[in-house]
């Protein structure tokens, strides 16, 4: 009985609002919301992602490595609200911000992605893991062979460059100016304009 | 990669921003949608049944017919849709596969007919889901042995066969006896003479005539002449049959080791045995029990017979059935016996002495027999004998019908289950061979990306692209979050390609002498040329300076030992390897300053726009511009620009202008 009332429960419907204020919201036209919308229900019928689900999506563009931590990052930037389920509001405007919004934007909700309890400061160790978590998409099969302490010297790369008083942690304005700073990022932020 | 996660593709393309921050090399160019038109309905009449999608839904699949540039030959100009005078409620079904990834196999349609329909879409059965695919696999299996079936019997209606060889001949003979009237004579023969042999060893035992003396004297030793010249003939008989049958097997090995041949000769064994040994007095003792083997020759009777095979099989599968049966009842037989042991030991003259004497009481009676040879005296022996023989019905009634549906039950279970391990074999090797595939296809895409890099960069018409084959837009964008990736990490995907592994050969071979001048020419030129930084991987200033790409200038190793990240390094190399090919030149030196002589030129500003020949014409110096016709530069003449023709050989232009 317990899991048939589980099953009830987890089995809910959730329609997003209307078109014309997602619109609003966004920076997305009227036909992307509509093809977005369209593959977003296809793969999820209730109209909600569970994290099962969205890591499974996740692992599908990444046959060889396991992009399991990534993907469970990536959902609790997603998931604004941390109640587990991202719905398709929230996946609208993520999906704003990262191919249609300003830089700022963009930099502060990466910043966000790194910055793992949300506290305002990436240290360290978050960053080590979101590092070990794009390593780990590679899966084993690399060349050349990834060595043991390869994220750790891709962090300290990454602090060097961006913790501008060296107290050993990283804040969004810290972040916003030292990736201001790196032509590189910046060109490559620009890369996913023509996405939709 | 689903088709319906392909609508997610920009979702994950979109997430990779995460990666940009953390990326210590440029990231690649993304590619752009060439024909970016809104998305429409395309309406599919078939038969009469309307069908309407999205174009998008069916490019999903491009290697078939409504994915590719083939449903075009089907289009209706009058009525605007494409006509297909195919079967409406199969057609459900595939379109269903595009709009859902998952293929179906409806059970009301006719195996054949669905297969004709999937080959004239250009589908592959592999591709039909988990949950109708064993359903198909049975069906075709079914429809197949009917056909053969039905070819057999046409095949031996009409008695024309091919022409095999003698052996194979006489193997088809022994195998199936109704293949020729030489072959059914044989088989008879065989026949009569396993009876014959059996009903001698039988009736040599019967007592027949009487020798003075009052002894009664078996008819094997009475005529011990006659008998013993039947025993060799029917010996010589299976003797020559087996060897026959020896020389005709097709796999020798396989034939000794099977189970009619061990019985073929265990019956001829104790005949031999018997001539070898008839001198000797004191084995004549382990001469008499061979004797005993002889009746293995009722055996042979099983190549005789389908139904003993069929149940020397069945045995076989339910033998832990029968095991668990005999230990059950070895159980009983053992509480039992015990029991009535010390039930009987009281009483005087008991015939229960032991208890190994009581089993023999115990099975006699649980198998309610009852011989009465031994009978329980006591009061305490008998209340035990008789729940010893209820009981004894008990366990020996119940399971036999329980064996029984066993047999049936067990026998299509390890059918069924032999089947599910071949297709999880088989559903295995198709998601590895899918994964493996899509990684190729990365890689292949790869190496053609960088050159359609190059083309694109010179600004070349879509006409004179050499577009790589069969990759989608789909494709060549996860390709490209791929190949992000890989520059995010500095690392690069490794499968086992004999083609990369043949490139960088070619690459040692040809041993560049000043491979870091040469690149760093590249390098320079291409940065120089392209402020607007249309190909980060190529004209990174910036990129010399972080880490991973720093390393490049401290090392003056040759190519192969450097450990710049091998993205970087490949990238170079296939250029490198791209302009070899093209230009076809074994000569090193040639190529080696034609390459350089390029570089010079790509420091001409406006390679961009134009096509090289173009800029080569713009430049003041070259005195005499060879015509389209020659494709190699003069060898020694470093300060000629070479003008290298483009129609024919637009590759090398091209890509040379790096």
């Amino acid at each position: 009985d317990k899991i048939e009332d589980e099953l009830e429960m987890t089995t809910v419907c959730h329609r997003p609002e209307g078109l014309e204020q997602l619109e609003a919201q966004t920076n997305f036209t009227k036909k992307e919301l509509q093809v977005l919308y369209r593959g977003f229900k296809n793969e999820c019928p209730s109209g909600v992602v569970n994290e099962e689900t969205f890591k499974q999506i996740y692992a599908q563009f990444f046959p060889h490595g396991d992009a399991s931590t990534y993907a469970h990052y990536l959902f609790n930037a997603f998931d604004t609200a941390q109640n587990g389920s991202v719905k398709f509001e929230d996946f609208v405007m993520a999906l704003s911000i990262l191919l249609r919004g300003t830089v700022h934007e963009k930099l502060r909700w990466t910043f966000n992605l790194y910055d793992i309890n949300k506290d305002g400061y990436i240290n360290k160790e978050e960053m080590t893991d979101i590092v070990k978590a794009i390593y780990d998409m590679m899966g084993k099969y690399t060349y050349p062979v990834l060595k043991e302490d390869a994220p750790r010297q891709h962090v300290e790369v990454f602090f060097q460059k961006m913790d501008k008083n060296k107290d050993g942690v990283v804040t969004l304005d810290e972040f916003i100016e030292s990736c201001q700073e790196d032509d590189n990022i910046m060109r490559s932020l620009q890369l996913f304009e023509n996405v939709m | 990669m689903a088709a319906g996660v392909a609508a997610w593709l920009p979702f994950a393309r979109a997430a990779a921003i995460g990666w940009m921050p953390v990326a210590n090399c440029p990231m690649p160019l993304a590619p752009t949608e060439k024909n970016k038109r809104q998305d429409e309905l395309i309406i599919l009449n078939v038969s009469g049944r309307r069908f309407q999608t999205w174009r998008t839904t069916l490019e999903r699949y491009p290697d078939t017919l409504l994915g590719s540039t083939e449903k075009e030959f089907f289009f209706n100009e009058d009525t605007k849709e494409y006509f297909f005078d195919r079967d409406p409620e199969v057609f459900r079904c595939i379109l269903n596969f595009y709009r859902t990834g998952k293929l179906h196999y409806p059970r009301y349609e006719c195996i054949s007919a669905y297969d004709e329909e999937l080959a004239f879409y250009g589908i592959l059965p592999e591709i039909i889901g988990d949950c109708c695919y064993e359903e198909y696999k049975d069906r075709k299996r079914e429809n197949a042995e009917r056909l053969m079936d039905d070819n057999d019997s046409e095949n031996n209606q009409e008695g024309s066969m091919p022409s095999l060889s003698f052996r194979q001949t006489m193997w088809r003979a022994f195998e199936n006896p109704h293949t020729s009237t030489l072959a059914l004579v044989f088989y008879y023969v065989t026949g009569f003479f396993i009876a014959v042999s059996v009903i001698t060893n039988v009736v040599e035992t019967v007592p027949c005539g009487t020798v003075p003396g009052n002894k009664e004297l078996p008819c094997g030793e009475r005529y011990a002449v006659a008998f013993f010249c039947l025993d060799t003939a029917c010996v010589m008989i299976f003797t020559v049959e087996y060897l026959l049958r020896l020389f005709a097997a097709p796999s020798r090995y396989r034939f000794i080791r099977s189970v009619m041949s061990i019985i073929d000769v265990v019956a001829i064994m104790p005949y031999y045995i018997g001539l070898v040994m008839t001198n000797n007095e004191d084995v004549s003792g382990a001469f008499v029990t061979l004797r005993v083997f002889r009746v293995f020759r009722i055996f042979k009777f099983s190549r005789h017979s389908q139904g003993l095979r069929i149940l020397g099989y069945t045995l076989k599968s339910c033998a832990s059935e029968l095991g668990f049966l005999l230990f059950s009842l070895t159980m009983a037989i053992i509480i039992f016996a015990t029991v009535m042991f010390y039930a009987e030991k009281g009483s005087s003259a008991s015939k229960f002495t032991s208890i190994p004497a009581s089993f023999w009481y115990t099975i006699v009676t649980m198998t309610t027999l009852g011989y009465g040879d031994m009978v329980p005296k006591t009061i305490a022996g008998k209340i035990f004998g008789s729940i010893c023989s209820l009981s004894g019905v008990l366990v020996i009634a119940l399971p036999v019908p329980v064996i029984v549906s066993n047999f049936s039950r067990i026998y299509h279970q390890n059918q069924r289950a032999d089947k599910r391990r071949a297709q999880k074999k088989a559903r295995l090797a198709r998601i590895r061979v899918a994964k493996t595939g899509s990684s190729n296809a990365y890689l292949h895409s790869k190496r053609n990306g960088l050159l359609n890099e190059a083309l694109e960069l010179t600004g070349s018409t879509e006409e004179e692209q050499h577009p790589s084959k069969g990759t989608s837009l789909i494709e060549s964008q996860h390709h490209h979050l791929l190949h992000c990736l890989e520059k995010t990490t500095g690392l690069s995907y490794l499968v086992d390609d004999p083609l990369l592994s043949v490139r960088t050969s070619t690459i040692k071979n040809h041993e560049f002498i000043d491979e870091q001048l040469f690149e760093q020419n590249c390098m320079e030129s291409s940065m120089q040329n392209y402020p607007s930084s249309r190909s980060p991987s190529l004209s990174s200033h910036h990129g010399l300076s972080t880490s991973c790409c720093s390393r490049r200038h401290k090392k003056s190793t040759h190519l192969p030992n450097s450990s710049v990240p091998a993205t970087r390094l490949r990238s170079m190399q296939e250029l490198s390897t791209i302009h070899i090919q093209c230009s076809e030149q074994p000569s090193l030196t040639t190529s080696r300053s034609s390459l350089n002589m390029k570089s010079d030129d790509g420091l001409r500003p406006n390679c961009k726009a134009a096509q090289i020949t173009t800029a080569i014409i713009s430049i003041p110096t070259p005195p005499a511009l060879t015509p389209e016709g020659e494709s190699r530069p003069p060898p020694g003449s470093p300060g000629h620009a070479t003008n290298i023709s483009t129609t024919a050989t637009s590759n090398i232009v091209k890509v040379s202008a790096l």
